[in-house]
């Protein structure tokens, strides 16, 4: 019996657990560190004009988080509203990294690569001598990025939170289609934006059933270029 | 049942998203319960299952569903 030479180099090919819906809809995919990412659907332009009319939804699960816990987070001053219970701060590293207060000693940082080193640099910089317990969380959580102007009537029709009540730069854990979710919503962008995170298990589920209960408000995937260009 | 509880960390939700944990109790010297499944105000404890994931102690009228006072179960850390 002989098994086949590992190839030179060759590293793992990384899919979100909406690969396989993309796939279906004829996604363009591109590379990032060996993610398997959607770039377009239906184009750019195209995609971009129907989240600015309506809302669009792209799959960020890719992109690297990392969380940070412990008491000694209760302690530490941070500049912004991640100060606070619920604060979500924007700092900037390789692109917008936010950091989401949860709880007074649980924070969430997510960035817009996926590269965690941009995290694990950002974490020093915030907390340089605090004792932390720090996890890579990037395939624990499924992560979209909503986008649009009837997203909060979406939202609407998948969860009790009044989305009205959560303010720019905050965070909230909820329910969402039955499960948890994690809701933030970012410093203010040019359309209205919100980001979903939910366990990456439940990733799938999820998507489909924001597509299902939201078939009237006009929801479209949209690639990493169209939500790049929008927010 | 429909009401709402204030969570510390997470603000005011829909009871949906607590699991009840059942009422926390007196015991009398001689072991038994007192205060126990009557009208009225009981002290309870809640997890917030949806939210932030921790221990309640919550005084709710049960006739009513009017909550009167919630705050963080011992051993919980705001």
């Amino acid at each position: 019996m002989s098994s086949a030479p590992a190839a030179a180099g060759s590293r793992p090919v990384l899919r979100t657990p909406l690969h396989h819906w993309h796939n279906k809809r004829q996604a363009r995919f591109t590379d990032l560190d060996g993610w398997q990412v959607p770039a377009s659907f239906t184009g750019v332009d195209e995609e971009v004009a129907g989240t600015r009319h309506a809302a669009g939804i792209a799959d960020l699960s890719a992109f690297a988080k990392l969380s940070l816990r412990g008491p000694a987070l209760a302690g530490l001053k941070l500049e912004g509203k991640a100060g606070q219970p619920r604060g979500v701060s924007t700092y900037w590293s390789d692109g917008p990294i936010l950091a989401c207060r949860l709880t007074p000693d649980r924070m969430l940082l997510l960035a817009s690569t996926t590269t965690i080193s941009v995290l694990e640099k950002q974490r020093q910089e915030l907390a340089p001598s605090a004792e932390l317990i720090a996890g890579d969380e990037t395939p624990a959580y499924a992560g979209f990025g909503l986008l649009g102007p009837r997203i909060e009537e979406l939202v609407r029709h998948v969860s009790p939170l009044d989305l009205s009540t959560l303010a720019e730069e905050s965070c909230a854990e909820t329910r969402l289609a039955g499960v948890q979710a994690l809701l933030i919503r970012p410093a203010k962008l040019p359309v209205p934006s919100l980001r979903l995170y939910v366990s990456w298990d439940l990733g799938e589920y999820v998507w489909e059933t924001l597509f299902e209960r939201s078939r009237h408000l006009g929801l479209i995937p949209i690639g990493l270029e169209a939500w790049k260009r929008l927010s | 049942m429909s009401f709402q509880l204030t969570c510390p960390n997470c603000g005011l939700r829909e009871v949906g998203e607590f699991r009840y944990g059942g009422e926390i109790v007196e015991v009398s010297l001689g072991g038994a319960a007192v205060n126990s499944n009557l009208p009225g105000k009981q002290v309870e404890r809640w997890y917030h299952l949806f939210g932030c994931r921790r221990w309640l102690k919550v005084e709710r009228d049960v006739r009513n569903n009017q909550v009167h006072s919630v705050s963080w179960l011992e051993g919980e850390t705001g």
